[in-house]
C-alpha cells in the first residue's frame, strides 16, 4: 500500500517541480545555482576549505555586485572527504536535487576521474582549479575545462628556473616522489627536465604516502652528493625533507611542487625552511603587490571571519581565479544563459587575465587545457611569506 | 497464532522459510523492491545501488566472520583484487560484464585462498591481524604491478552492459545488481542451512570439538574464505562498474573496518543482519551528510563536518556496549515481547 | 660502512619509538587481552594536547613532557572508564572493535579541534642535536633513547616488584583465580590503560617534537604493529626490543633496496611471524583447553 501512496507523491512532486521557471538547468531569472564538490574534512580539507571560502568569497562579491546580468548565483558544496565514490555521489546529488547549472569545485584528480563520465553525458561546464592530470583534458570532454599546468609542466619549468636563473646546471639531481599518480606526474617533469637540460641525475627516492621518517632518503642522498632536492612530497613531506637535509649538514637547493607553498610547511620545516623554492601556478597571499591577489585580500578581509582568514592558503587564489574565469563566461552569455553558450565562451578564450592571479588563461576547439604560466616563489621563513623570484614563464 | 516454532522433518529443518508468513513479508519485498526505482529519484537510486554493492560484499564477510567465526579484515583487498580485475579485463581486453562479474569472483577468491592458509594455524585476534597485513600488502602489490593495473593512475571502467543493453543509467543498472544480491543473498542462505553451513557453526562454537565430530576444519575453513572473498570480488566487480573509475585510494583499510562494523551492527552470523547493517550504517552516514550540509551556518564551524566522523565512530561504540546482537538482535527481542505480550516468557 | 652506520643509527631512532607504541600495545594485551586499536590515536590526541599546552605556556621539555605524563594518566583512565569498562565480560573482539570506533571517534575530534594542518610543537630542544663524529642525532631522539630505557626498566621493576604489578601479572594468566584471590581486577584494567596511555603520551611528544603533528599522526601506531606482534602480544619487554629491530629492518631496507619497501617490510614480518611463530619472540603460547 504504501509505495502506492509514496508513487502518488513523487508523480505529484515531479509535476509541481516541472511547472517551476527552469528554463535550463540551475538558471531561472533571477538565480543561478552552481556545485562545489571539495574535501571538507580529514586530513585533505587543508586544501578543500581553502577552496571553498575562496569561493564563498567570490560569491558575496559577485552579489553584492547585482549578481551575473541581474541573477544571484549560490553554491552548494558538497563534501566528498576526498573519496572518489562519494564525490560521485554527490555530484549526482547536486545534479537531482539541487539542479546545478555548472560545476566550479571539482575536489582531487581521481574525484574528478570519477565525475567526468557524467560530467560529459549531461554537458555540465565545469572548471577545474584544484587537480590538475592530463587525462581530465586528454582526451578533451567538451564541458570540461582544466586552468593550470600539470605537476609534469610546473617541474619541469621550476627546474628551467633553477638551471637558467640560478645557474645550477652542473649540481647532483635527486628527487623524491611519492608512490602514486601524484608522484608520476613529478617525475615526468623531472625528467623532462633532466632530458631538456642535461642534467646529471644521480637519484630517484620513492616513497609511500604518510610516510614521516625519511632519513634512510636522505643518507643515501648525501652519499650520492646531491646539491639539488626536487622534492614530490604532498605538504608534510617537504618541510621534513627540509629537516632531514639541514641534519646532515646537506647544502642543496630544494625545489618543491605547489603543494609546498603552504604556511604549514614553513611553520614545520622552521628555520630548515628558509630559502627553499617553490613552484606553483598563483602568486603567494602575501604578494600584494599583484592586483588580483590585492582585490582577494579585500574581499576575503570583508567577507570572512578572522579564524576563517587562517584557513586560506594558494589554493584559494586557485579557486577564486578559476571562478573569475567561470563567472566571466556567464556574464558574456547575457540574459540567454544556457550550459552551451557558458562552453563556447569558454572556448573562445584568448589571454584572459585575472589580475595577475594566473597566466593569460587559453582555450580552444578541442582545447580543454589551459596552462598558464609558472612562477617561482622562495620561502622567507623568519617573516613565513614567499617571496616571487622568477618572471612569468608561459607553459605550452 | 503460531505457538512456536515446530519443525517435525528433516525438510522443514532446512527449508528456507519457517512459516508461510515469512514467504508472504519477503514476495513483498520482492514487490517493494522491484518497484522502488520507479518512485525514487536518480541520485537515490544511486546510493541505494551503492548500499547493494557493499551489501554483496558483506553477506559473504558475514559468511567468514558471523557462521564461521573467522575474524577478517580483509574485505577491502578482495574488494579491490575484484574491482581491478573487472576493470582490466573490461577496459583492457574489452571482455563483457557476464564475464568480469565471476572473473572478478574468481581472481577475488584465489587470493582469498591465500589468506585463509594462515587461518589454519592462526585464531582470533591473531587470524584479525594477518588479515590486516595481507589487506596492506595487496593494495601494496596492485599499486607496483603498473604493467597491468595502471599503477597509480587507475582505471576508467566503460558502463555496464548486459546482452547488449547498455545499463546507461543509474535505474537499469539496480535491476542488474539487484539480481546479483538476490542470488548472494540466497547462495548464503542456502550455504547456511546445508551440510556445510553446520560445518561452519561447529567451527565457529569451538573447532578443536569440530575436528574431533569429524568436520574436515582445514577444508571448511578455506571454503569459508573462498566463498566470502568470491562474494567480496563480485562486489568490487560491481563497484568498478558504478563509479567507473577505480584506483587504490578507494581500498583503504577503512573499509575493512567499516565491513566488519556493519555486520556488527547488523547481527553476527545472520544474513538479513549483514544487509540490514549495511543500509543502517551507510544510510546513517548520508542522513548525516543531509542534516550537516544543511547547517550551513559560519564557515568558521566547517570543523564541525567532523562531527560525522566522530558520530559513526559512537554508533559502532553504542551498539557493541548496549546491542552486542545487533539490529537484528533488537528484532527478535522485539518479537518474543510481541508474541508473548502480555507474558514476559 | 658509513652509510650502514647512519642508515643503522637512524633506525635505532625510529625503532625505539616504535618500541614505545609497541609497549603500550603489549601492556593492554597483557593485562586484558585485547588489542587496543585506538593506540596510534590516543598518542595522537595527548601529543595534540601537548600542543596546546606548549603554545600556550612556554615550558621546558622535561616540564612539558610531566605535564603531559600526568594528562595521558587521566585520558587513559577516562578512557577505560567510559569505553572499556562496560564491555566487561563481553567476548573480546567486541571489545576491540570498541576500540576500533573510538579511534574514528579520536580521530574526528582531533580535527574539529585543531583543524588538519601539520602542526610543529614548540620545544625548546626544537632543532638541537648532538654530534657524534659522522652521526647526528637531536636531542629529541637521544631522549627517545633514554626513554624507551627507562620505561622498559620501570614496566620491568613495576611488574616484578610492585603489588600492582604482580596482581596485573596475575590477572593476565587467569583472571578468574585471581578475583577470587581477592585482587581488584577493575583496578588492574584501570591502572593498565592509564600506564599505557602514559607510554603513548610520551612517544606522541617525542614524534611531535622530531617530526611535527599532522592528523594523519594516527598511522605511525599502525606502523609499530609489526614490533608488538614480533615481541609477543603479551611481552612489553620483548615489544621495546622488538621495535628497535623493525626500526633498524625498515630503514636498512629502503637504504639497500628500496622501492618503498619501508613500509611493507613492517607488514610482511608480520605475516612471516605469525606463520611460524605466533605468539613472537618473547610472547607466551595461548593453550587453548576444548
Amino acid at each position: 500500500m504504501n509505495w502506492i501512496l509514496k508513487g502518488a507523491l513523487s508523480a505529484a512532486l515531479m509535476a509541481s517541480v516541472a511547472t517551476g521557471a527552469m528554463a535550463e538547468n540551475g538558471v531561472s531569472d533571477d538565480k543561478i545555482m552552481l556545485g562545489a564538490v571539495d574535501p571538507l574534512t580529514g586530513p585533505p580539507s587543508l586544501l578543500g576549505k581553502a577552496h571553498a571560502l575562496a569561493l564563498k568569497v567570490w560569491q558575496s562579491d559577485v552579489n553584492a555586485q547585482g549578481g551575473i546580468n541581474g541573477r544571484q548565483v549560490e553554491i552548494i558544496f558538497e563534501d566528498d572527504g576526498y573519496v572518489p565514490a562519494r564525490a560521485l555521489q554527490g555530484l549526482k546529488k547536486m545534479i537531482d536535487v539541487n539542479d546545478i547549472f555548472g560545476l566550479i569545485g571539482t575536489s582531487g584528480s581521481a574525484q574528478l576521474a570519477a565525475m567526468m563520465p557524467l560530467i560529459d553525458e549531461l554537458g555540465i561546464p565545469t572548471l577545474n582549479n584544484m587537480a590538475v592530470n592530463s587525462h581530465h583534458f586528454n582526451p578533451p570532454l567538451n564541458s570540461l575545462f582544466v586552468v593550470g599546468p600539470t605537476y609534469c609542466q610546473e617541474m619541469s619549468a621550476g627546474v628551467g628556473y633553477l638551471v637558467n636563473e640560478k645557474g645550477l646546471g652542473d649540481g647532483k639531481y635527486a628527487l623524491v616522489f611519492q608512490d602514486d599518480e601524484y608522484g608520476d606526474d613529478v617525475r615526468c617533469g623531472y625528467l623532462d627536465a633532466v632530458e631538456k637540460y642535461g642534467l646529471n641525475n644521480v637519484l630517484e627516492l620513492e616513497f609511500k604516502r604518510g610516510q614521516k621518517d625519511f632519513s634512510a632518503e636522505m643518507l643515501k642522498a648525501r652519499a650520492a652528493g646531491v646539491t639539488v632536492l626536487i622534492s614530490g612530497g604532498v605538504v608534510a613531506e617537504h618541510a621534513i625533507l627540509l629537516k632531514e637535509a639541514k641534519k646532515n649538514r646537506m647544502k642543496i637547493a630544494f625545489l618543491g611542487t605547489h603543494a609546498s607553498h603552504l604556511p604549514p610547511v614553513q611553520a614545520l620545516a622552521g628555520s630548515a625552511g628558509d630559502g627553499y623554492f617553490a613552484a606553483d601556478y598563483v602568486p603567494p597571499l602575501n604578494a600584494l603587490e599583484v592586483p588580483g591577489v590585492a582585490k582577494f585580500m579585500e574581499l576575503a578581509n570583508t567577507y570572512l571571519s578572522e579564524t576563517e582568514m587562517k584557513s586560506l592558503n594558494r589554493y584559494s587564489l586557485a579557486g577564486y581565479a578559476g571562478a573569475l574565469v567561470f563567472g566571466h563566461a556567464m556574464n558574456e552569455c547575457g540574459a540567454d544563459l544556457t550550459r552551451t553558450c557558458v562552453i563556447a565562451k569558454l572556448q573562445d578564450l584568448k589571454g584572459f587575465e585575472t589580475g595577475g592571479l594566473l597566466g593569460p588563461v587559453t582555450y580552444g576547439e578541442g582545447v580543454r587545457h589551459a596552462p598558464t604560466a609558472v612562477v617561482v616563489l622562495q620561502s622567507n621563513a623568519a617573516d613565513k611569506t614567499f617571496d616571487i623570484v622568477s618572471e612569468r614563464m608561459a607553459v605550452e | 497464532m503460531r505457538t512456536g516454532v515446530i519443525q517435525e522433518s528433516y525438510g522443514e529443518l532446512i527449508s528456507l522459510f519457517r512459516n508461510p508468513t515469512q514467504t508472504y513479508w519477503t514476495v513483498a519485498l520482492v514487490i517493494v523492491s522491484l518497484a522502488a526505482p520507479m518512485v525514487l529519484s536518480n541520485h537515490v537510486t544511486s546510493l541505494v545501488n551503492g548500499m547493494m554493492i557493499v551489501a554483496v560484499g558483506v553477506v559473504g564477510l558475514n559468511l567468514l566472520t558471523g557462521t564461521t567465526g573467522l575474524i577478517s579484515f580483509g574485505q577491502a583487498g578482495f574488494l579491490a583484487v575484484g574491482a581491478y580485475t573487472a576493470a582490466i579485463l573490461s577496459a583492457d581486453y574489452n571482455m563483457p560484464l557476464w564475464l568480469c562479474l565471476p572473473a572478478g569472483g574468481l581472481v577475488a577468491a584465489g587470493f582469498g585462498f591465500l589468506v585463509g592458509i594462515p587461518s589454519l594455524r592462526l585464531k582470533g585476534l591473531y587470524l584479525a591481524i594477518t588479515t590486516l597485513a595481507f589487506t596492506i600488502i595487496i593494495t601494496h602489490i596492485i599499486l607496483s604491478a603498473e604493467s597491468i593495473t595502471h599503477g597509480s593512475s587507475g582505471i576508467s571502467a566503460p558502463k555496464p552492459a548486459i546482452f547488449g543493453i547498455t545499463l546507461a543509467t543509474d535505474k537499469s543498472f539496480y535491476y542488474l545488481i539487484l539480481v546479483v544480491l538476490t542470488l548472494a543473498i540466497l547462495g548464503s542462505a542456502n550455504i547456511k542451512r546445508s551440510r556445510i553451513g553446520r560445518a561452519f557453526l561447529a567451527i565457529r562454537e569451538q573447532d578443536i570439538a569440530a575436528r574431533a565430530m569429524g568436520v574436515p576444519v582445514a577444508r571448511y575453513k578455506l571454503y569459508a574464505f573462498v566463498v566470502s572473498s568470491f562474494y567480496a570480488g563480485v562486489a568490487g566487480a560491481l563497484m568498478a562498474y558504478q563509479i567507473r573509475f577505480v584506483n587504490v585510494d578507494s581500498f583503504s583499510l577503512i573499509i575493512s573496518i567499516e565491513a566488519v562494523s556493519m555486520i556488527i551492527v547488523g547481527g553476527l552470523g545472520s544474513t538479513a543482519g549483514a544487509v540490514i547493517g549495511v543500509f543502517f550504517v551507510l544510510g546513517l552516514a548520508e542522513i548525516l551528510n543531509l542534516v550537516f550540509s544543511s547547517m550551513g551556518g559560519p564557515m568558521g564551524s566547517m570543523s564541525v563536518l567532523e562531527l560525522k566522523g566522530f558520530i559513526y565512530g559512537l554508533t559502532i561504540v553504542l551498539f557493541l556496549r548496549f546491542e552486542p546482537d545487533g539490529l537484528m538482535g533488537i528484532y527478535r527481542e522485539f518479537k518474543n515481547r510481541w508474541v508473548n505480550w502480555p507474558f514476559r516468557y | 660502512m658509513d652509510y650502514f652506520i647512519l642508515l643503522s643509527v637512524s633506525g635505532i631512532a625510529i625503532g625505539v619509538i616504535y618500541g614505545l607504541i609497541g609497549m603500550g600495545y603489549a601492556l593492554i594485551f597483557k593485562a586484558t587481552s585485547v588489542v587496543n586499536f585506538a593506540q596510534g590515536e590516543v598518542m595522537m590526541l595527548i601529543s595534540y594536547m601537548a600542543f596546546s599546552i606548549a603554545s600556550s605556556w612556554t615550558l621546558p621539555f622535561w616540564g612539558l613532557l610531566v605535564v603531559c605524563v600526568v594528562m595521558s594518566g587521566v585520558v587513559g583512565l577516562v578512557i577505560e572508564r567510559v569505553f572499556i569498562r562496560p564491555m566487561l565480560g563481553q567476548e573480546v573482539f567486541s571489545t576491540v572493535m570498541v576500540t576500533i570506533g573510538l579511534a574514528v571517534m579520536i580521530r574526528a575530534v582531533v580535527v574539529m579541534i585543531w583543524g588538519a594542518d601539520p602542526l610543529l610543537l614548540p620545544t625548546d630542544i626544537g632543532d638541537s642535536g648532538i654530534e657524534f663524529g659522522i652521526v647526528f642525532l637531536y636531542t629529541s631522539q637521544l631522549y627517545a633513547i633514554g626513554l624507551l630505557a627507562f620505561c622498559v626498566f620501570s614496566m620491568w621493576a613495576f611488574l616484578r616488584f610492585s603489588r600492582m604489578g604482580v596482581a596485573m601479572r596475575a590477572t593476565a594468566s587467569r583472571e578468574t583465580t585471581a578475583l577470587l584471590m581477592g585482587i581488584n581486577v577493575t583496578h588492574v584494567y584501570s591502572i593498565a590503560w592509564a600506564i599505557a596511555a602514559v607510554i603513548a603520551g610520551i612517544s606522541g611528544v617525542l614524534l611531535g617534537t622530531i617530526y611535527g603533528l599532522g592528523p594523519d599522526m594516527w598511522s605511525q601506531g599502525l606502523r609499530a604493529f609489526p614490533a608488538v606482534i614480533l615481541g609477543g602480544l603479551d611481552s612489553v619487554f620483548g615489544a621495546a626490543i622488538a621495535g628497535i629491530f623493525i626500526g633498524l629492518l625498515e630503514n636498512l631496507s629502503e637504504g639497500y633496496i628500496g622501492r618503498g619497501l619501508k613500509e611493507i617490510s613492517g607488514f610482511i614480518v608480520i605475516l612471516v611471524v605469525l606463520m611460524i611463530r605466533p605468539y613472537g619472540l618473547f610472547g607466551t603460547p595461548e593453550i587453548e583447553r576444548v
